[in-house]
C-alpha cells in the first residue's frame, strides 16, 4: 500500500509558511502556557481511531445557521479529513462543501500567521511581524491609557460569529467594554414580526422548525435561498416536497432555491410587503380567514378608538371588545359567540372600531392589480399564493436576504404576522412565521457565562456600530475580534476612515480581512480545528450541546481566542478573573440544572463524540402549539400601537427607500444592488478557501439584457459604483438575474477584488421608525442603486 | 456477481459541488484535477439557466466515472491496466498503466484525468483516507467508487456527504437493493446511452 508516501519534495509556498510557523510558535505566550496543560484532562479524543491517525468531533459552522457536527481527522499533526459524523440523528451529522473545503482554508494564503504591527500609514497595509510579548505589551498600553483617559467604555469590543462560535467571550466584561448591541442586518423582517408574538429571544426566528415542514402543504419562503446559505437544510426542504408541500421562492433572482421551487415567484426586488397587503386585501375580500382562529387567538377583534388609533381598554389594562348581543363592550377576556369581529361602534362617547375592520379598511387599496403594477406579481399569481396560504398548514418564511435588505423590511414582517392571524396559520403543526431553522433557536440549556464580580459589566453600546462613523460617540478604540466592521455598516470607505480616526485598534482574527490593513495591531487566532487543550470549545444550539475537540496544534503563530483573551486580561492586571483552563470554563458552562437534569457533562459529552441532544429543548414550540403567545393577552398582537404616528400600527404600505423601480436617481445609477448569499461564503468567511477558489471566483452578475446595452461580456472587469464609492471585480452574463439589477454574492475580501470592497456603495440611510423597534434600524445593504461600467 | 453503482436523484441534487470537494478530500486528487465535477446542464458558466428571464430552467449534473458495464476505456487500453474488478467497478492498476492515454480519447464522458507531471497537492500533504494509493507521474486517473471505503461496506464519500441525500448507492444486481428500485421505479436513464457503454450510474428526476 502507498497510501502514505512521505508529502512531495518541491514545496509549495503554504508548506513553507506552515513549516515557518512551527519554529516561531516557540516564541510561545508565557502566560497562556501554564494555564493550559493538557495533563490533567479526560482521555483524548485520539481514542477514536488507530494507528498514526488522531480524529475528534466538532460543531464546524452554525452562522450558515447549519451546525454540522463534524468528524475531523489528522495524520502526522495534519488536518486530512473532515467529514459527516456518523450520528444516531441524520439531521445534524452533515457536511457541505465549506467543511470539507477547510483541509486547504486552514493554510490559505489568507491566514494571518504571526502578530503584527504597524509601521507604515493606517491603510497601507504596511506591518512588521512581531513577537506575542511584544504585541499583547503594545495592546495593554493603548488599551490601559485610553481607558484611563477616556473611561472603560471608551473602549469598543465587536465579536464577529466566528469568534464566538467556541465560547462566550469573557473579556469584554471584565475591562468593561463597548459590546454587542444593535447589528443593524438580519432582523429587518424580523422587527415587524416581533411584536405580534413578542418571542424576542426568536431573534425573529419562527420556533416552528425546518424539520415539520414536510407537515405543511403551502411553504412560501421569501427570497430565502436555503439551498445555498443553509446547504444541508436541502434534506427538509425535498422530504417537504415529497410528502406533498408545494413550495414557493418569491425572489427577484432566479436562486438555486427558486430553481428547485414548486413556484418560482419573480418580483421587483423590495416590493415584497405590496404583495403581502394584496393577499391580506384577497383574504379578506374572500372571505379565506379562519374567524374561529382569529377570535379565538388574534387581537383583531379588539377595538381601537378611531380618532387616536389607541385601543380601548378597561380600568384593569385589558383590551375591550364588542358584545353585540349587550351592546357593550366588553373585556376581551368575555370573548364569546357574541364578540363582533366587524363593525364600528360608539364606546363611552368615543368612535371605536374593531382591528379587524381597520385592517379591512386600511387594505381595502391594495387590490390585486395595485399589486400586480408594483410588484409585477400577475394577478391570478397572488390569488394563488393567498389560496394557497389561507388553506394551509403554510408556512410564511422571511429570510435573512432580498426584502430584509430594504428600508421597508419591517413593514413586509408585519404582513407576515398578520397573514398568519388571519388565516390560523400559527401554532399548529406544519405552520409557522419567519425564517424556520434546523433546530430551536431558544436554549433550553444556556450555558453559564464565566462568573465574575458584579461589577465586571460590558457596557451596550448607546451608538450603533453602523452610525459610529455619523454620530458623535465615546469610542476611542477598539479591539475587533473578527472582521464585523467592514460588513456589517453602509458605506464601507467612511467606517475604514473612522477606524483609522480611533487612537489604537487591533484585529484579532484568522484571515487577512478586509479591515485588516486599517488597524494598527493584529493578532493571529487559531482555527476551530486547533488548539492546546482536548477540548476547545463548546456550544448549545439546535437542540443539542456540542464540543469542539482538538484536532491539531495551533498552526503558525496562532493562539485560540480563549488563550488570546485570557493573555489580555492578564497584562492587563485582571489575570485572577480568568478560567485556569478550558476546561474550568467548560465545567462551568455546564453548572447548570439544566445541564445537570440533561446528564450533560463534559464526560458525557466526550463520551457522547462531543454531541448530545438537549432534552426538550423547544419549549417555545410547545407554547405556541397550545396557542399561547408571549404577547401581554396571550394572543397574536398585530395592531402596533406604539407605531400609530408613522401609519403602521396595521401594516401600509412604503415603496424602498432608494432602489425602487421610478427614482430619478436611476438614471445616473441604474442598477438595483443585490447582495445574495451563497454556498462558497458564510458572509466573507472562505473568500480565502483555495478548494473553493478554485470553484468560484467573485464577481458581479448581470442579465444579456443590460449586459448587451453596456457592451459588456463575461470576464470583462467592471467599476461598480455610486456617489457612496466604488468597487471592482469581474462580470459574468447571466440569465438568472432579474434585469435592472445586479446580483453579488456577499462577501469577499478586499484582495480578491479589483479594488475596494462590495459595502463601499452600501445606502447610508436608515429608517427613523425603526428606532423603537427590537432590532433597530436595519443597514440597506439592497435598497442601493449602482451605476457599472468597463474597467 | 456484484455490480456497484449509483443513482442521482437531479432534483435533489443543488449544485452544490460538495460531492466534487469530498471526492477530491477522499482519494488526495491533486490540483488541477477533479474526479467528480457538477455542471450546469446547458450553461457555460456556473449556475447559469436555460432560457430568457423569468422563463428559466437548470439542471445540475454530477458527473464522474460512469463505470460502465460496456467501458469504452477498458477497450482501448493496451495494457489491460484498466480492469472490470469483482464488485462490477471500473478500475486503473497503476502499476500497469503507461500513459498512453488511449483510455482518456475513448471515454465518452471525459471522466479521466492525466498525471502530466509530479502531482501538486494544496495543502501539500497527502490528504483523504490513507489507505488511498498515491498516483504517480505518467498514469491515468478516475473515480473508483471509493473502493477502499465500498470494499469494507461503507458508501463512497460523495454519498456520505451529498447535503441534499441526492445519492443511492448499492448493488445493481441485487433487485431488492434501493439503488436498484430506484432505477426501476423511476424515468431513471443513463447518460450517452447511444455510445452502448452501459453506464452503472443512472439518474432521475
Amino acid at each position: 500500500m502507498s497510501g502514505t508516501a512521505n508529502p512531495r519534495s518541491g514545496m509549495t509556498r503554504r508548506g513553507f509558511l506552515k513549516a515557518a510557523g512551527i519554529t516561531a510558535g516557540a516564541v510561545g505566550l508565557t502566560g497562556a502556557a501554564s494555564m493550559t496543560s493538557a495533563d490533567s484532562w479526560l482521555a483524548p479524543a485520539e481514542a477514536h481511531a488507530a494507528g498514526e491517525e488522531t480524529s475528534g468531533f466538532l460543531c464546524h459552522m452554525q452562522h450558515c445557521t447549519c451546525a454540522c457536527s463534524v468528524k475531523a481527522t489528522a495524520r502526522d499533526g495534519r488536518l486530512v479529513k473532515v467529514e459527516p459524523h456518523k450520528t444516531n440523528d441524520y439531521r445534524y451529522g452533515k457536511i457541505c462543501l465549506k467543511g470539507i473545503s477547510e483541509i486547504q482554508h486552514i493554510y490559505s494564503a489568507d491566514r494571518l500567521q504571526t502578530p503584527m504591527k504597524r509601521v507604515g500609514e493606517r491603510g497601507s497595509g504596511e506591518f512588521e511581524a512581531i513577537s506575542w510579548d511584544e504585541a499583547l505589551d503594545i495592546l495593554a498600553a493603548e488599551v490601559g491609557r485610553i481607558q484611563d483617559a477616556y473611561g472603560k467604555d471608551a473602549l469598543l469590543i465587536t465579536n464577529s460569529e466566528e469568534s464566538k462560535a467556541r465560547y462566550i467571550p469573557f473579556l469584554p466584561r471584565i475591562l468593561g467594554a463597548q459590546n454587542g448591541g444593535l447589528t443593524g442586518r438580519d432582523r429587518g423582517q424580523g422587527n415587524g414580526v416581533d411584536p405580534a408574538f413578542s418571542t424576542k429571544g426568536l431573534n425573529a426566528n419562527s420556533p416552528m422548525t425546518i424539520w415539520e415542514w414536510p407537515k405543511s402543504k403551502t411553504i412560501i419562503l421569501m427570497s430565502y435561498n436555503m439551498l445555498e446559505s443553509a446547504v444541508t437544510y436541502a434534506q427538509a426542504f425535498f422530504n417537504a416536497q415529497e410528502a406533498g408541500a408545494k413550495i414557493y421562492v418569491i425572489d427577484p433572482q432566479y436562486s438555486v432555491t427558486a430553481a428547485k421551487a414548486d413556484e418560482w415567484v419573480p418580483i421587483v426586488a423590495g416590493t415584497d410587503p405590496a404583495l403581502m397587503l394584496a393577499m391580506i386585501h384577497y383574504i379578506i375580500d374572500a372571505e379565506l380567514y379562519d374567524e374561529g382562529f382569529i377570535m379565538a387567538h388574534t387581537s383583531l377583534p379588539f377595538l381601537v378608538d378611531a380618532d387616536s388609533g389607541a385601543q380601548l381598554k378597561d380600568a384593569a389594562g385589558d383590551p375591550l371588545v364588542w358584545d353585540a348581543a349587550r351592546s357593550a363592550a366588553v373585556p376581551y377576556t368575555a370573548i364569546g359567540a357574541d364578540t363582533a369581529l366587524e363593525g364600528a361602534y360608539e364606546v363611552d362617547g368615543r368612535q371605536a372600531v374593531t382591528q379587524f375592520e381597520l385592517l379591512r379598511s386600511k387594505t381595502d387599496g391594495y387590490t390585486l392589480e395595485w399589486a400586480e403594477g408594483i410588484t409585477d406579481v400577475p394577478v391570478e399569481t397572488i390569488i394563488r399564493l393567498a389560496e394557497d396560504y389561507a388553506e394551509g398548514p403554510s408556512i410564511l418564511s422571511g429570510s435573512f436576504g432580498g426584502i430584509d435588505k430594504f428600508s421597508n423590511s419591517d413593514i413586509a414582517g408585519h404582513t407576515y404576522a398578520v397573514l398568519a392571524a388571519l388565516t390560523g396559520n400559527s401554532g399548529y403543526e406544519g405552520t409557522g412565521t419567519g425564517k424556520c431553522n434546523g433546530g430551536s433557536s431558544t436554549r433550553n440549556i444556556q450555558l453559564t457565562p464565566w462568573r465574575l464580580p458584579a461589577e465586571y459589566k460590558a457596557v451596550t453600546p448607546p451608538v450603533a456600530f453602523y452610525e459610529l462613523p455619523y454620530k458623535e460617540n465615546k469610542v476611542k478604540g477598539a479591539l475587533f475580534f473578527g472582521d464585523m466592521p467592514t460588513q456589517s455598516a453602509a458605506a464601507a470607505d467612511n467606517t475604514k476612515e473612522w477606524v483609522k480616526s480611533l487612537e489604537f485598534t487591533a484585529l484579532i482574527d484568522i484571515f487577512h480581512t478586509s479591515i485588516a490593513d486599517y488597524v494598527d495591531l493584529i493578532l493571529p487566532v487559531c482555527t476551530k480545528f486547533e488548539g492546546t487543550e482536548p477540548v476547545n470549545g463548546i456550544r448549545s444550539s439546535h437542540d443539542h450541546v456540542y464540543l469542539i475537540e482538538k484536532i491539531i496544534d495551533p498552526q503558525f503563530d496562532s493562539k485560540t481566542d480563549f488563550q488570546i483573551e485570557c493573555a489580555i486580561a492578564e497584562r492587563m492586571g485582571y489575570g485572577d478573573l480568568i478560567p485556569k483552563s478550558f476546561e474550568e470554563y467548560v465545567r462551568n458552562a455546564l453548572d447548570s440544572d439544566a445541564a445537570r437534569k440533561g446528564g450533560i457533562t463534559l464526560e458525557a459529552l466526550i463520551e457522547n463524540e462531543g454531541y448530545m441532544p438537549v432534552p426538550k429543548a423547544n419549549v417555545l414550540q410547545s407554547r405556541f402549539r397550545s396557542q399561547e403567545y408571549e404577547t401581554p393577552t396571550k394572543r397574536i398582537e398585530v395592531y402596533y400601537e406604539n407605531l400609530v404616528d408613522d401609519d403602521q400600527a396595521l401594516p401600509t404600505w412604503v415603496r424602498a427607500d432608494e432602489a425602487y423601480e421610478d427614482n430619478p436617481k436611476r438614471e445616473e445609477y441604474p442598477f438595483f444592488f443585490n447582495q445574495v448569499r451563497s454556498r462558497f461564503r458564510i458572509h466573507s468567511n472562505f473568500s480565502g478557501a483555495g478548494w473553493i477558489q478554485d470553484l468560484f471566483q467573485p464577481h458581479i452578475s448581470m442579465n444579456p439584457v443590460d449586459a448587451e446595452r453596456l457592451g459588456l461580456a463575461t470576464g470583462d472587469d467592471v467599476d461598480v459604483y455610486n456617489d457612496r464609492g466604488s468597487f471592482g471585480c469581474a462580470l459574468v452574463v447571466d440569465n438568472s438575474v432579474r434585469p435592472g439589477s445586479i446580483t453579488m454574492v456577499e462577501s469577499t475580501y478586499g484582495q480578491h477584488l479589483n479594488h475596494g470592497i462590495m459595502q463601499n456603495v452600501t445606502n447610508t440611510n436608515l429608517v427613523e421608525r425603526q428606532r423603537g423597534m427590537l432590532f433597530g434600524p436595519q443597514v440597506l445593504f439592497n435598497d442601493t442603486l449602482v451605476a457599472v461600467r468597463k474597467a | 456477481m456484484t455490480r456497484y453503482g449509483i443513482a442521482i436523484d437531479l432534483h435533489r441534487c443543488i449544485g452544490c459541488q460538495t460531492c466534487t470537494l469530498a471526492c477530491k478530500m477522499q482519494n488526495n486528487v491533486p490540483e488541477g484535477m477533479l474526479w467528480n465535477r457538477v455542471i450546469t446542464e446547458g450553461s457555460d458558466i456556473l449556475d447559469g439557466s436555460v432560457g430568457t428571464y423569468p422563463q428559466l430552467t437548470r439542471t445540475y449534473v454530477p458527473i464522474a466515472c460512469q463505470h460502465c458495464e460496456n467501458p469504452a476505456c477498458q477497450r482501448v487500453c493496451p495494457t489491460g491496466a484498466t480492469y472490470k474488478d469483482d464488485k462490477g467497478r471500473t478500475q486503473i492498476d497503476y502499476d500497469k498503466c503507461i500513459g498512453c492515454r488511449m483510455c482518456m480519447a475513448a471515454c465518452p464522458y471525459n471522466a479521466r484525468s492525466f498525471n502530466w507531471e509530479d502531482p501538486k497537492r494544496d495543502p501539500d500533504i497527502n490528504y483523504g483516507d490513507k489507505d488511498v494509493p498515491v498516483r504517480p507521474r505518467g498514469v491515468a486517473e478516475k473515480c473508483t467508487l471509493c473502493k477502499e471505503l465500498t470494499d469494507k461496506g461503507e458508501e463512497p464519500m460523495c454519498v456520505q456527504c451529498c447535503p441534499g441525500m441526492a445519492r443511492t448507492f448499492g448493488d445493481l444486481d441485487d433487485p431488492a437493493s434501493s439503488v436498484s428500485e430506484k432505477v426501476r421505479q423511476s424515468s431513471a436513464r443513463v447518460l450517452l446511452p447511444e455510445q452502448g457503454t452501459r453506464p452503472q450510474v443512472h439518474y432521475y428526476n
